[in-house]
């Protein structure tokens, strides 16, 4: 069954290359303007999905702005989803993702590897061959060892943190019941290696699993999993001299004003098919306050707010303008944002269906933003993951989402609670946790459940707050507000961290409700070595199943709105890196 | 003079230890009763038990807090080592801890935004002094006139008109206007070592924001102060003994009307250097108000206490400096 999934997977890959091949018989310079330039479109929303004003004009400095800095440019530790884009300027792994737009960005392609993973029967070894010519910026040769030892930090926690270690941990060595590794990471364990992962050549790398995981390809696009020279690994201080390994460097890092990349000479485009980059420096400055970057933006002294959609004045103003509107977009981000409602606090499934069908989906979709904000969720699964139905909606509350009160009340009456429950909230202590908050007491209150606020730290929110079960049960936290996007577009990179039973944690534990369904887990375990053309019905028999359990109330699917400078070329929203402007492939024209 | 100096620099430094008291026990206790172990900031969203205890083991927060207090101190007066588990650093004199989220030592973080937020406080308070103080002489000495009138209408505004709102309005004009108004089209900040000549036109619109409420304060409070001058008895005097009048403001009313003005400046300088959060965030300087306020949001409690302890310390000197220059200012203050 592997080989079919593999053979789909180099149906895609050939079809990228084949526009590859293209591009390049008309230019030397490979760009996905020309390959794609057939698909070019212009105006509103024109990015999500084709490739705007195509151009393989090179030069320029393209600018950027984010309201901070990232969580940490060592890619091992870095988690947030703008960071991942931007780590596709300097960061290779063994695998990455399609240098197109829209859906047709999910397709993972090899990036440093010459081929996708040559896996076993089973799913549990996969084996890489990297590309000749590999080089890092200070010249040196990139090998096999450098992408183990970049694996192999990860497992020194207490140092190597923040990033998505948990997919590698315990896949690669063995865990105790509470999650913790056997192997301790390069620095402390006397040992020394780990021996999951042989390196028996320079080029050739072997990833024995302790289970099969089908997806292993999109864990190997991770920045994560990128490779890291030994000599210059120097811990937790990593972040201020990152090597590069792709066609941009660092040149200057201020962890207060921004960070400026120049062209790497060591990058060659030969060994690179991903990354066409067209500018010759990219300027990410921090701009604290977003309302000034959106000014800034609209002027026309910045591109791109690379972190995120622009504010509610702006959004106005774009909204009003035609003219604004043309250089506009407006995707799905991947996040679907739900209530988790607890059953070890409200074991009645009719009392939760109650919690339900009593939502105002409208409201909470108004907390959040409104309508650029995001469009309401009645099912789990987001548009961007396969398994997702459009349509599918087990609990109506009403063709303009405010709920339905008389549904709401006749589950009451079944659970034997007709004049309502009081039930305690979680939520996040700022941001949009206690609009949410409010917005989801007032639902409530119409069928007189009484909803009892408990806000969480948002230090410890998702560790210890809901990420521990036995915190739920002691302080009776009943709905937990929470959101949740893939780390990898698959259904499995989706479910497994939240509806897999077998891997819920003391803390940190991601699967909030603890929903451990026998028929769920089996699913999921199936998917591992499924088929490719089997995997959106497996998915959309987990999104059903989990839906079912009525312990997952999902009410918004996020959407940003973003505005770009009308000089950019070559620009599209990229799928494989969460609907982002694919920063490393955007050029400008060549202008100053 | 000399003993009186003493005895307030001693102050000021007990003052400062109570300060680092209350900030370390603010700061290292209610994350104990709460719960929420600094190490989770540093171990990220997903985190076991022993990847936090080995975070806490490896930047000493599983010690007792009154030995962690000792360790904090010791590290302000000598200086301590840094270690993340893996590699060891030297944190020199005055070593304020280590940054969870930034990697970088505390000290640092405050030496490189410190002379962002002086900057932008010398700057303003040349302006806000320079104007504040001529418009009040003046409106004093021409009292009720059109021009009194209108410097106290416009000063009215000043002090009414938060800086965000006075900050947004000049990047809106002068940024962001029509091309023929933009006299500043990139606000961005570039360093002074990097490029003096960017850096005033960086900084002019925050000087001007900052200044524009200050000035208005200090117009208002150098008018009265100079209108209660002027109708003192040695102000009456001093006109009888036929000096001019040029002579009688210099030498007589504007000496003892700018006791008040030395006083409140000395204050709103230390206040500033210890973080104009609202300029800085508007302007997006990286002084040490933004960083203050990052480190609020990110929940960085060493950088949070360091800000904190800065401030209060220049607030205190500010004190004493203020004082001192009482002496000088007014003839009539004496030293006991």
């Amino acid at each position: 069954m592997s080989n079919i999934r593999r053979v789909t997977r180099l149906g895609a890959i050939a079809a990228v290359g084949a526009l590859a091949l293209a591009a390049c018989s008309s230019n030397t310079a490979t760009t996905p303007s020309t390959s794609a330039s057939a698909s070019a479109a212009t105006g509103y929303n024109a990015a999500v999905d084709n490739i705007v004003n195509p151009s393989t004009a090179t030069g320029g400095t393209l600018k950027l702005a984010a309201q901070g800095d990232c969580d940490s440019w060592d890619p091992a530790r870095t988690y947030y989803a703008y960071c991942w884009d931007l780590q596709r300027l300097f960061t290779r792994s063994l695998m990455g993702y399609a240098p197109l737009p829209g859906a047709k960005g999910t397709a993972v392609v090899p990036d440093l590897a010459t081929a996708p993973g040559a896996a076993s029967a089973g799913n549990t070894v996969w084996t890489y061959h990297l590309q000749a010519g590999l080089k890092f910026q200070d010249g040196s040769t990139i090998t096999t060892k450098d992408i183990k030892y970049g694996i192999q930090r990860l497992y020194a926690s207490d140092i190597i943190n923040g990033g998505p270690s948990q997919y590698y941990l315990c896949l690669l060595s063995t865990c105790d019941a509470s999650g913790a590794p056997a192997y301790k990471g390069p620095y402390k364990d006397p040992t020394g290696d780990l021996p999951s992962i042989a390196t028996p050549d320079d080029t050739t790398i072997v990833f024995t699993l302790n289970k099969a995981f089908g997806d292993f390809d999109y864990l190997m696009t991770l920045p994560s999993a990128a490779p890291v020279p030994k000599t210059a690994d120097t811990g937790a201080k990593y972040t201020t001299a990152v090597v590069s390994s792709g066609p941009f460097e660092f040149k200057s890092y201020n962890p207060s004003t921004g960070v400026v990349w120049v062209r790497n000479p060591n990058w060659s485009q030969a060994t690179d098919t991903i990354r066409h980059p067209l500018v010759n420096e990219v300027d990410l400055q921090f701009v604290s306050d977003p309302a000034v970057s959106d000014k800034q933006l609209q002027a026309g002294t910045i591109d791109l707010e690379a972190d995120g959609g622009v504010q509610a004045t702006l959004m106005a103003q774009i909204d009003a303008s035609a003219a604004l509107k043309v250089n506009s977009d407006n995707p799905t981000t991947g996040f679907s944002r739900y209530l988790a409602v607890m059953p070890s606090v409200i074991p009645n499934i009719d009392c939760r269906k109650a919690i339900f069908l009593a939502i105002n989906k409208a409201d909470l979709v108004k907390a959040r933003g409104g309508s650029y904000g995001g469009d309401p969720a009645t099912t789990m699964t987001p548009p961007t993951i396969p398994g997702y139905v459009a349509g599918y909606d087990p609990y109506p509350v009403g063709a303009d989402f405010t709920g339905d009160v008389a549904g709401a009340k006749a589950a009451l009456a079944k659970c034997g609670q007709p004049n309502g429950f009081s039930v305690n909230m979680a939520y996040v202590n700022k941001g949009r946790g206690p609009a949410v908050f409010l917005a989801v007491q007032q639902a409530l209150a119409r069928v007189g459940i009484k909803v009892v606020s408990s806000p969480g730290d948002s230090a410890t929110y998702y560790s210890n707050f809901i990420g521990s079960p036995s915190n739920i049960v002691a302080k009776k936290l009943g709905i937990a507000v929470a959101g949740w996007a893939a780390d990898f577009p698959t259904g499995y990179g989706f479910w497994e961290s939240i509806a897999d039973g077998t891997t819920i944690l003391p803390n940190g534990n991601t699967n909030y409700p603890s929903l451990n369904d026998a028929t769920i887990n089996g699913l999921l375990k199936g998917s591992t070595s499924a088929a490719v053309a089997d995997q959106a019905g497996i998915f959309q028999k987990v999104d059903h199943a989990v839906m079912d359990a009525a312990v997952y109330l999902p009410f918004q699917f996020d959407k940003s709105l973003y505005y770009r400078n009308a000089r950019l070329t070559n620009i599209y929203l990229n799928g494989g890196v969460g609907n982002y402007y694919d920063y490393v492939n955007i050029g400008v024209g060549g202008g100053s | 003079m000399g003993r009186y100096i003493v005895r307030r620099l001693l102050g000021a430094v007990v003052v400062v230890w109570v300060v680092s008291v209350i900030t370390f026990g603010i700061f290292m206790i209610v994350p104990k009763i709460t719960g929420a172990s600094p190490a989770y900031l540093y171990v990220g969203k997903i985190s076991t038990p022993a990847q936090v205890q080995a975070v806490e083991h490896n930047f000493g927060l599983d010690l007792p807090i009154p030995q962690q207090y000792l360790n904090y101190m010791s590290g302000i007066i000598n200086g301590r080592t840094v270690s993340d588990g893996n590699s060891t650093s030297r944190c020199s004199a005055p070593c304020l801890g280590y940054s969870f989220r930034k990697n970088l030592a505390v000290t640092d973080l405050l030496q490189s935004h410190f002379t962002v937020t002086l900057g932008l406080a010398i700057g303003a308070s040349i302006l806000w002094l320079v104007g504040g103080v001529a418009v009040g002489i003046l409106s004093a000495l021409r009292r009720g006139s059109f021009f009194d009138r209108v410097a106290m209408i416009i000063a009215l505004a000043g002090v009414s008109l938060p800086v965000y709102f006075t900050g947004l309005l000049l990047l809106t004009v002068f940024s962001y206007g029509p091309s023929w108004l933009r006299l500043v089209p990139d606000p961005t900040f570039h360093p002074f070592g990097q490029d003096p000549l960017l850096y005033i036109k960086s900084m002019i619109l925050p000087w001007i924001s900052l200044a524009f409420l200050f000035a208005a304060l200090y117009a208002r409070l150098t008018r009265a102060s100079m209108l209660d001058t002027m109708g003192e008895d040695y102000i009456r005097t001093a006109r009888a003994k036929g000096l001019s009048n040029r002579k009688v403001i210099s030498k007589h009313a504007l000496r003892a009307a700018l006791t008040p003005i030395v006083t409140i400046f000395g204050l709103d300088l230390a206040g500033l250097l210890g973080g104009a959060i609202l300029t800085e965030k508007t302007f997006s300087l990286p002084g040490l108000g933004a960083l203050a306020v990052d480190a609020i949001g990110l929940q960085d409690l060493p950088v949070i206490m360091g800000v904190t302890i800065l401030g209060s310390m220049f607030i205190v000197i500010a004190n004493v400096v203020v004082d001192v220059l009482y002496g000088i200012v007014d003839p009539r203050v004496t030293y006991k």
